[in-house]
């Protein structure tokens, strides 16, 4: 027979569970108890020794097989797996313990041990107890009102000063609470010390839940009772409200989703194929089929359930990091609008819902953390997927897309880049683009985009629209039917696709698009022409790139050069850090593109900046509770040389035949120049007895974006050949202001008095010592800002491809006394405000006055 | 080198700092927790100071495994099954020596941090000891590869310890009694990792006093 052991912190509760379950099976069953402590003044506790005593007793008896030990909390828990630990092997293999409740458990397993059953039939008696109790009471309290139930019950148990407070709002937002608004929602509730619910057709769920309140799919003018307890909940409220009224931080007017969803029929030869127009103009060529990239997980039992939790959790961070650096990113490129998808997946991810269905997996299954991933998130992807509002169902993509990334850093599955990379410039046909797919398109191959979903609101179109890729979606399932390298046509003005286009139809097609690339071209005309001032000095206009390949766009925007190549790019995605070799390979492919074209242009490599917001999920980096102020940059990859080194190696050896610079990012002290001068020193001797060729002069500079490098810039000068000011993170630690932070992102301004201060120290303290002086932060890229940088005397101007163009012509209508003149008067001012209004009016009136030669 | 005497008098040096400590310790675990973890705490490893004057001089092993045991009979509450299995899974590493050096008592107190993860199954940021004993550990395996003595790497060991008991602060628990206050638990200090780090400044004071080698 099946003998059970009750565990329990109180000898009392377990007297009384025995006093419960003997009243059922009288005796019949063997039952031993470890309940309280020997300890006099800690009577209520739990002690291992007392439940391996309970356990052996059992199974000393002839009529016991087996031991279920059944337990209430915390240190019960840890009492019974330490008493099994002092078990012998032949005895352990005859223990197990049981997570099922405590009464509910003993009970069950009780009566199924009484009739014979085995361990197993007794385990599983004892874990299905609470689902009867479940089932009765879930559907019970179905027939309630839940909200005002819920809150009063809270309300019992809050602590003194709290409180319920209660807020109705009607949706505004045309397309619902969608993942936007609603991650607005979340992000906003979870800032109060307050349980914030919603309720919305009778379904209450967690105002913190991402996926609980997407999926509770409120539409446009649906009312939804928002309810908040606890101490701040009137501060809550009103915060929700304030965004309510704000239209939840949407633009109000949002072109309605057109859903056009063809019918898979043949269409006649030559007939156009209508879609949605989402970006204008004219593109044929070869068809390239984005493939989905399905990730296979097998599932498979796991020995150490906790080291797999851990494993879990560490993926998910390493995701949220990722996804705030492509959100960094995208905002760069297209605006911070379009980049808060990000953010609403970000918080899909985080979603303790989510986290802990694939958790509780794992500890209870002992299943491996992506199968119990893949699990739980296709259970929630289901129920977005359940909504009947067609807008908010097809969110169900983006949490896909996000929770396709966490597998992917479980599992270490590659990305292959050749299922992103079409072969030729080609018209990219796809389902719908997925943020990330998105992120990491090779743009100067894209000649255009066909989707089969999608509206005019859809990522795929806005992103097409501000990166000037002709787009036509929505175009229906028949987009399905589409060859890898079939010749098809778009018009993304007009909303039609040719799958099949003839030579009359080209022809007319190719008159469209020459009108319209005269129109692009005129656009970027004067953009390869230097940045000359009016009274002959140069400016420096060069490019921030990500990934080699950016250089194609760069140089086609007319960049001068590189002035920032982000290396961490190299480092996402994957499952170890990218090799020496594999590195070389990246920084001589950005070179060779760079000198095909300019044949003596820098290419500035910038080493790995992680740490603050940017995580590795192959790195263990430590919890800190102030990233941004923590290692990052440079401090992290001094403290890594395994990690720093091969990177170091790389650029070192690249620079052998390219014009290749180095730069190190959040740097504050002049010790960090020294070891890493000693570092490079070191392994310039180790290339050298490896044989390898190596450029040991390789120019080296430092990003300026802490105050420290401000304050020390005439010190620091004498170690390094050159700066260029990081204004993005510069700005959060002048102002001390986090970026992140909505609440203080007034003091985020690029136009703080204080920070042109900072830049003025940093030029005279650069040129002082006769070293360059450039600037890459996005400042670098705001054409309203660049008289008075010029004015300031910075030599060169790094940026994002897509503003090169407006910058290089600002430069051009400027003369160096004018822009001195800008900068000193701007120089003078007491706030942001006043500078930027001063800087707009210096743009308005020279618009009138210049005529660009 | 680290002598058993050393490990005895870092263990006395623990009990000692625990309770004089023991009220605070009792006040952090009333706001977050069942207010009884610093009597439970220095009950304990007053226990353990009781024990191992009758039996002095045992190899490093023995030495742990008493401690370990003595903790998870007379502690009564979670802390004593977690530091107990600390000091068991740390006397497996350490053996039957009679003096470790730095990297080997490293590598017990790892086996042990790892012990209590095993039996806790907290993670980093669960606001619980584990977010004093990671930067501890870490900041002493830096210190030691850096060639630093033993006096200064185990104070390292301490700061980062204290630092990390301090970033609990904010973080919310979600392992533990704790945890059931969901966001009420931010803003608190976590018990756990005050006593670990309470610990961890025994044995950096007890390495800094000058030693019978």
């Amino acid at each position: 027979m099946i003998g059970l052991v009750i565990v329990s912190h109180s000898a009392r509760l377990a007297e009384g569970v025995l006093e419960l379950v003997d009243q059922m099976v009288q005796g019949d069953v063997p039952i031993a108890l470890a309940g309280g402590t020997d300890i006099a003044e800690a009577p209520i506790g739990t002690d291992p020794a007392r439940v391996s005593a309970a356990i052996t007793s059992l199974l000393a008896r002839d009529n016991v097989s087996s031991v279920l030990v059944l337990m209430d909390l915390g240190s019960a828990m840890m009492s019974a797996e330490a008493a099994l630990d002092f078990l012998p092997d032949e005895l352990r293999a005859r223990v197990f313990l049981c997570e099922a409740p405590l009464v509910e458990g003993a009970l069950a397993a009780a009566v199924r041990a009484r009739i014979g059953g085995t361990l197993a039939e007794v385990y599983t008696e004892a874990r299905g107890a609470l689902s009867a109790k479940t089932e009765q009471l879930v559907a019970w309290q179905r027939l309630l009102p839940p909200p005002d139930t819920m809150m009063e019950e809270i309300d019992a148990g809050a602590p003194p000063g709290a409180s319920t407070a209660k807020l109705t709002i009607v949706i505004p937002n045309q397309l619902g609470l969608h993942a936007r608004p609603a991650a607005r929602l979340v992000s906003l509730a979870a800032q109060f010390n307050a349980q914030v619910m919603l309720t919305h057709n009778a379904r209450t769920v967690s105002a913190t839940s991402m996926n609980q309140v997407v999926t509770l799919g409120a539409r446009q003018k649906d009312v939804v009772v928002v309810s908040a307890t606890g101490e701040e909940a009137f501060a809550a409220l009103e915060a929700i409200e304030a965004l309510a009224l704000d239209n939840f931080g949407d633009p109000i007017a949002v072109t309605e989703p057109t859903e056009i969803i063809a019918a898979a029929s043949i269409m006649e030869d030559g007939a156009a194929l209508p879609g949605v127009a989402a970006s204008e103009g004219i593109a044929y060529g070869p068809a390239f089929r984005l493939k989905s990239v399905a990730i296979d997980v097998e599932e498979h039992t796991i020995a150490d359930a906790t080291a797999e939790r851990r494993r879990l959790a560490e993926a998910i961070t390493a995701v949220v990091a990722q996804l705030r650096i492509l959100r960094s990113e995208l905002s760069r490129r297209a605006g911070p609008s379009e980049a808060g998808i990000f953010e609403a997946q970000i918080l899909m991810i985080i979603d303790r819902e989510l986290s802990e269905a694939a958790q509780q997996a794992i500890e209870l299954r002992h299943i491996d953390a992506a199968s119990a991933w893949s699990q739980a998130l296709q259970a929630v992807v289901g129920r977005y997927r359940a909504l009947d509002d067609p807008y908010l169902s097809r969110r169900a993509d983006d949490l896909l897309d996000a929770g396709q990334r966490v597998l992917r850093a479980l599992t270490g599955a590659p990305i292959d880049a050749a299922l992103f990379t079409p072969p030729a410039p080609s018209i990219l046909v796809a389902r719908e683009l997925t943020p990330s797919d998105v992120a990491r398109l090779p743009l100067e191959r894209v000649l255009g985009i066909v989707t089969a979903e999608g509206g005019a609101t859809s990522h795929s179109a806005i992103l097409a629209r501000a990166l000037g890729i002709p787009a036509v979606v929505g175009a229906g399932a028949i987009v399905a039917t589409i060859a890898d390298g079939q010749q098809i046509a778009l018009d993304g003005g007009a909303g039609q696709v040719w799958l099949a286009p003839d030579a009359s139809l080209i022809e007319q097609l190719d008159e469209r698009r020459a009108h319209w690339q005269a129109q692009r071209v005129a656009a970027r005309k004067g953009a390869q022409s230097p940045a000359l001032l009016r009274d002959g000095g140069a400016i420096v206009v060069s490019a921030n790139i990500n990934l080699p390949f950016d250089v194609d766009l760069a140089l086609a925007s007319g960049a001068e050069g590189v002035g920032l190549f982000r290396t961490e790019f190299l480092y996402l995605d994957r499952a170890a850090p990218p090799s020496e070799e594999e590195q070389l390979a990246a920084y001589l492919d950005a070179a060779h593109r760079l000198r095909d074209r300019l044949r003596d242009r820098p290419l500035v490599i910038r080493t790995l900046d992680i740490g603050g917001d940017k995580m590795l999920p192959y790195l263990r980096q430590p919890h800190e509770a102030n990233p941004f102020l923590g290692k990052r940059g440079l401090r992290y990859c001094l403290d890594h040389p395994g990690l720093f080194r091969p990177q170091l190696r790389a650029i070192l050896r690249a620079a052998a035949e390219h014009s290749i610079r180095i730069m190190f990012p959040m740097v504050s002290t002049w010790d960090e120049l020294v070891m890493v001068d000693a570092l490079i020193d070191e392994i310039c001797a180790d290339l050298q007895k490896d044989g390898l060729a190596f450029d040991e002069d390789i120019p080296r500079g430092i990003m300026i974006e802490t105050p420290a490098a401000v304050l020390l810039a005439d010190h620091l000068a004498r170690l390094v050949d050159f700066f260029s000011i990081g204004t993005n993170d510069l700005t959060q630690y002048v102002m001390a202001a986090d970026r992140g932070n909505a609440a203080v992102a007034g003091l985020v301004n690029a136009y703080q008095p204080a920070l042109l201060r900072a830049i003025r120290e940093v030029v005279e303290a650069g040129h002082a010592h006769g070293i360059h002086v450039g600037l890459c932060g996005e400042l670098a890229g705001d054409s309203h800002a660049t008289a008075l940088l010029v004015g300031l005397g910075i030599d060169e101007l790094s940026m994002n491809a897509p503003s090169i163009p407006a910058v290089k012509s600002r430069i051009r209508r400027l003369s160096r006394p004018d822009a001195q003149r800008i900068a000193a008067v701007a120089l003078e001012m007491n706030t942001a405000a006043e500078v930027e209004a001063y800087l707009n009016e210096v743009a308005a009136a020279e618009q009138q006055q210049t005529v660009e030669p | 080198m680290i002598t058993t005497t050393q490990l005895e008098a870092w263990l006395q040096r623990a009990a000692t700092l625990l309770d004089e400590n023991k009220e605070h310790l009792t006040e952090l675990d009333a706001a977050i927790g069942d207010a009884d973890h610093g009597a439970n705490i220095a009950r304990g490893f007053s226990a353990v100071v009781q024990k191992l004057a009758a039996q002095p001089g045992q190899p490093a092993r023995a030495l742990f495994q008493t401690t370990g045991m003595t903790l998870m009979s007379s502690v009564g509450g979670a802390s004593g099954m977690l530091y107990g299995n600390f000091f068991l899974k740390a006397a497996g590493v350490a053996g039957d020596r009679e003096a470790l050096r730095g990297d080997e008592l490293l590598a017990a107190l790892e086996a042990g941090r790892d012990g209590i993860v095993q039996r806790g199954r907290a993670a980093l940021g669960d606001k619980t000891m584990i977010d004093a004993w990671t930067p501890a550990l870490l900041a002493l395996k830096a210190a030691l590869a850096a060639g630093q003595p033993a006096a200064t790497a185990f104070r390292a060991c301490a700061t980062a310890a204290e630092q990390g008991m301090r970033d609990t602060l904010p973080l919310q628990a979600r392992k533990g009694r704790a945890s059931y206050l969901g966001e009420r638990s931010v803003g608190h200090q976590d018990p756990g990792a005050t006593s670990s780090y309470l610990i961890l400044r025994a044995l950096a004071d007890t390495l800094a006093a000058p030693s019978e080698i």
